[in-house]
């Protein structure tokens, strides 16, 4: 099953969106584990996951955070702004299967 | 605009990059995240010991609460005592824990380093007890200075591979148990001389010194110019698509933590409360409903007549209550957007000024508590200042004040997606 992480400031707002990417999944029949954290915890979480989805609030994390991930050949990306503030679940799960 | 989007991505980003990904800054941030809970509850257990009611309540339930505050009192703020009152033991042991896990070095012999750095200037024993003085948010700056310097000198002694030499033969696991008391061994030895000689030298503990010389600095900060920049710098980084209430509030924890712990001393010893910037300001008076103060806008959204608004406001009221508002943000969009950003930027720059006469003159009572910045904004802002009723009155002003503010600039907004949307469905019914 595949795995994947979001990372905004608080956890709080990727929350809401991994709710309707979970929906999303469901109604595809995908099986897929999606988490949301704070960007503090991302080290410790970050080799557990397939690929890694930042809020576009923290995209400036991006590059230290690939630099950490490269460690385990997992991709860092930033979610679409529009997706992300429409809280397009179907939309950001599609973009990240596909880079899987 | 794409002058100004230029300026974003080529002048600020870069900064932005730079103090987002500092890690002392970083590290100090999620320090305090560690220590909230404790500050959180324990500024929930002081209502124990300070009743929501003046001492000459006629009620019934709050003459039998203070007068049973009054003679529990010792009883009642223990709970507090442990919690928010020694907030910098948390603060110290955090941070050191998490910048250590930057290095890699372990994150457990950080936070212990730390905390014994901490304790060892800030904490000396008097008459056989340990004084909680520098414990409170008084010792917080203090707290940054000994937290670093103690993971930075565990970082040096592994790079440079400073280690006990063994004579050959010494099985490498009893060397290694010596190793582990390099760091300890130069962190007693550099710190309590210090603190010896600035003592003997200035006569005042080294606690004491940082906060003499961070005195202006924290004067500075609990000005209406400085709150003013510093929610227009969180909003413009906002305005840029960046969390900017992060990066500004990171380097101002520190200030939240100082002054909302010296308003609770000036509670306990019965003066005026000095302070009016606290993290529960920002929270639930600047921003309430998340930043740009937006809960009024979301309200505005949900009898809008472009679908579009609309449907962010169902998205986003919930979230809103709660004081989380990315839909808004990113959805309608604020981000890049002129007509929606000026009353971005503004609304919460008017709240900031209104609340900061409203608690200067005492109409409202100062913070002394600190709920979570979740908290829906009337609760919360009612919380943090013992239950009074002038905050809640003063969060539903504020409402209705940054309501007026978005108004104008979302009657243009919807009126541009009204004539989008009707030119949309004139080409879809053509074709």
């Amino acid at each position: 099953m595949k795995k994947i992480l979001l990372a905004c400031a608080a956890g709080m707002s990727t929350s809401l969106l991994v709710t309707k990417m979970e929906q999303a999944a469901n109604a595809k029949g995908i099986e897929v584990e999606i988490t949301a954290v704070p960007v503090d915890a991302f080290v410790d979480n970050v080799k557990d996951f397939d690929i890694v989805l930042l809020g576009p609030q923290v995209r400036f994390k991006k590059d230290d955070f690939q630099k950490i991930a490269d460690e385990y050949g997992i991709k860092v990306l930033v979610i679409n702004s529009m997706d992300y503030g429409l809280l397009k679940g179907d939309k950001v799960l599609e973009d990240a299967l596909k880079e899987l | 605009m794409n002058q100004f989007m230029k300026w974003i991505e080529e002048k600020m980003m870069p900064v932005v990059v730079k103090v987002g990904n500092q890690r002392h800054i970083s590290a100090m941030r999620d320090g305090f995240i560690g220590a909230m809970p404790f500050m959180i509850i324990g500024s929930l257990m002081l209502i124990l010991a300070y009743p929501p009611f003046p001492s000459d309540t006629t009620n019934f339930i709050g003459r039998a609460w203070v007068s049973f505050a009054t003679k529990n009192f010792s009883t009642l703020i223990v709970p507090y005592n442990m919690t928010m009152q020694i907030m910098t033991i948390f603060i110290a042991m955090a941070i050191g824990y998490s910048l250590a896990k930057t290095y890699k070095l372990n994150p457990l012999s950080g936070a212990m380093l730390s905390l014994a750095a901490f304790l060892l200037v800030a904490a000396q024993p008097v008459n056989g007890g340990l004084p909680t003085t520098y414990m409170d948010g008084k010792g917080v700056f203090t707290s940054l200075f000994t937290s670093f310097y103690s993971i930075e000198l565990m970082r040096f002694l592994k790079k440079r591979n400073i280690t006990i030499k063994m004579p050959d033969g010494v099985p490498p696991a009893i060397a290694a148990s010596f190793d582990a008391l390099i760091p300890v061994f130069i962190m007693v030895c550099t710190l309590y001389p210090i603190s010896v000689i600035f003592k003997n030298v200035t006569g005042m503990s080294i606690p004491e010194g940082v906060m003499e010389l961070f005195k202006p600095l924290v004067a500075g900060v609990d000005t209406l110019p400085a709150i003013l920049f510093a929610v227009f710098l969180a909003h413009l980084l906002w305005f840029a698509g960046i969390h900017g209430s992060s990066i500004v509030g990171g380097i101002l924890t520190p200030f939240y933590l100082s002054n909302i712990s010296a308003n609770q001393a000036a509670l306990e010893a019965g003066g005026a409360i000095p302070y009016i910037f606290t993290q529960p300001f920002w929270a639930f008076y600047i921003v309430l409903g998340g930043s740009g103060a937006t809960l009024a806008l979301v309200f505005l959204y949900l009898r809008s007549k472009a679908s579009h608004l609309n449907a962010i406001g169902k998205v986003a009221f919930i979230p809103g209550i709660f004081n989380i508002n990315e839909p808004v943000i990113f959805g309608s969009p604020v981000v890049m957007n002129p007509t929606l950003g000026i009353p971005f930027i503004l609304a919460p720059m008017v709240n900031a000024t209104i609340a900061y006469f409203a608690l200067k003159l005492n109409l409202v009572s100062k913070v002394v508590a600190l709920p979570p910045w979740t908290t829906p904004a009337p609760i919360g802002a009612m919380w943090a200042a013992n239950w009074n009723v002038g905050a809640l009155l003063l969060v539903v002003l504020l409402f209705f004040v940054s309501g007026a503010i978005f108004y104008p600039f979302f009657k243009i907004y919807e009126k541009q997606l009204l004539a989008e949307e009707q030119a949309n469905k004139g080409a879809t019914t053509k074709a």
